[in-house]
């Protein structure tokens, strides 16, 4: 990896690999930029968690490197600036904010308790409730707080908006458009919540069967790709290099397509992230 | 270190509370009877429910996977856990040494009785000390029929060698000069097996977690 690659980039994945029965992740490759927001999407099972747990060094790889922060996760210097939300919460039950609070200060060098407070306020969390009377929403406030606390330049979240209601989530969302204005910053989100992600990212990575279909900028992604809704007899008009995936249906087909391949005489529907995801997933290839 | 510590605390506050009323009771129940043996459920209680407990409220909420982002090295995470016990064990013996002292009958001597305490808090290291590896292994859950078997076996095996009479004579035995060389050293060779105990458990626990996948 070039060092200017390490520079610009808050994670590199270079080529990583690791095998399990019945899965694999295989030379998976994508950059996350300084001052961007990643989407990594992709189905149950795709490889999104396992490859989140190989860049945090909880699992392994068995090829391949990964760069965080110009270094690596293994050094304990490198996961002061991370902060990291993970689908299952992960505080003790028995616990509340307040403990939290007294216990990270000795973890973090950079623990600020006034911005956990701020955070604690503003996602109205209560200082001296139980984690076990805490519900699902408010559990992801509360680590989501943590991992802002400490004066973070990386955001790692594994499925953090899931199962949270619209309302919680654009808190949520706010909270991390908030954190990027800081150029130094960058956030890397899996969530199966297509809308989400297509709100606040400026990069989507997809992972499909443990390998990335596509890794690059919202904006690019969505003008390539459109939408067009006609019969199977007007398909075959249809440049075949144009043509990414199609789905039949019982009213004609649907193409994803590419946008500067077919030319004008078409119309192109826009195609959201959830479309192109769908697509790429379910759709069929033209031979 | 100090963090991982603290957050134990707030964890057990309740189970801490609890042991302490069991404490409470069996401390009481050894001033009435006269009788130091019941204090050794204390150091177990302790031991045992509180320091055990910890594993499984981690286990249950995912901390160690979220313990292993944090900035702390995993040699320092594991530490943290074994110090936990010498902090407990050393809480433990500086509550019950005054209580068996003002306890004891009058014809105990001192080292008989801070020999009894040192080789029970010992005992309890030495089960910690092999449990806390399968714990790091296996997780609580499949732990616990692992530390049942540990703890049962030796327990069926010697009373089941008691029974059989397979021609050991204990009674000579404790009279010999070599158990009566033990039995006045054992303040200082049960602190000695319990350190390389824990030393050894430590060093495995260790090798476990530096391997561990989440």
């Amino acid at each position: 990896m070039k060092n200017v690659n390490l520079e610009k980039n808050s994670i590199v994945v270079d080529k990583i690999s690791k095998h399990y029965d019945g899965f694999s992740l295989e030379n998976v490759s994508f950059k996350l930029p300084k001052g961007c927001i990643m989407g990594f999407i992709g189905e149950n099972g795709a490889g999104k968690s396992t490859t989140i747990k190989i860049i945090l060094d909880l699992v392994k790889q068995e090829s391949g490197n990964v760069s965080v922060l110009g270094d690596n996760a293994k050094n304990a210097n490198v996961r002061e600036d991370i902060g990291v939300v993970f689908d299952e919460g992960c505080f003790p039950d028995e616990i509340n904010a307040d403990n939290l609070k007294n216990s990270f200060k000795y973890i973090y060098k950079n623990w600020d308790s006034n911005v956990f407070d701020d955070y604690l306020k503003r996602f109205s969390i209560p200082n001296k409730k139980n984690m076990k009377d805490f519900s699902r929403g408010m559990k992801m406030k509360l680590a989501i707080a943590v991992a802002l606390s400490h004066k973070a330049k990386l955001l790692v979240l594994d499925e953090a908006t899931s199962g949270l209601d619209p309302i919680v989530r654009e808190q949520i969302l706010d909270v991390f458009m908030e954190f990027i204005q800081n150029e130094e910053n960058s956030i890397l989100l899996s969530s199966h919540i297509v809308s989400d992600l297509e709100k606040v990212c400026d990069y989507i990575t997809f992972i499909h069967e443990g390998k990335i279909l596509l890794s690059k900028e919202k904006d690019l992604l969505m003008e390539e790709y459109g939408l067009l809704k006609c019969s199977k007899k007007e398909l075959e008009n249809v440049p075949q290099d144009a043509i990414e995936r199609v789905r039949e249906n019982q009213f004609g087909v649907e193409a994803l397509v590419k946008r500067n391949k077919i030319g004008r005489a078409f119309t192109i529907d826009k195609a959201t992230l959830e479309d192109i995801m769908l697509f790429m997933i379910r759709g069929n290839k033209v031979c | 270190m100090l963090g991982f510590m603290l957050k134990d605390v707030y964890t057990m506050k309740k189970q801490m509370k609890m042991t302490l009323v069991i404490s409470l009771f069996y401390i009481i129940f050894s001033i009435a009877d006269n009788n130091i043996g019941f204090l050794s459920f204390v150091v177990m209680f302790a031991n045992l429910g509180v320091l055990l407990s910890t594993f499984s409220y981690d286990e249950k909420s995912h901390w160690d996977k979220y313990a292993r982002i944090l900035p702390i090295s995993y040699q320092k995470i594991v530490f943290s856990r074994y110090a936990e016990i010498l902090i407990v064990n050393a809480v433990v013996f500086v509550i019950l040494m005054p209580i068996m002292f003002f306890i004891k009958k009058p014809e105990q001597e001192i080292l008989e009785v801070l020999t009894i305490l040192i080789a029970v808090i010992c005992v309890s290291i030495i089960l910690l000390s092999i449990m806390f590896p399968i714990v790091y292994k296996l997780g609580m859950e499949k732990a616990r029929i692992m530390i049942f078997v540990i703890i049962f076996i030796p327990v069926c095996a010697a009373v089941t060698i008691g029974k059989l009479n397979v021609g050991l004579n204990m009674a000579s035995f404790l009279e010999s000069p070599i158990a009566n060389f033990i039995g006045y050293h054992l303040y200082i060779i049960c602190p000695l097996i319990a350190a390389v105990f824990f030393t050894l458990s430590y060093q495995i626990s260790k090798s476990i977690i530096a391997k561990k996948e989440y």
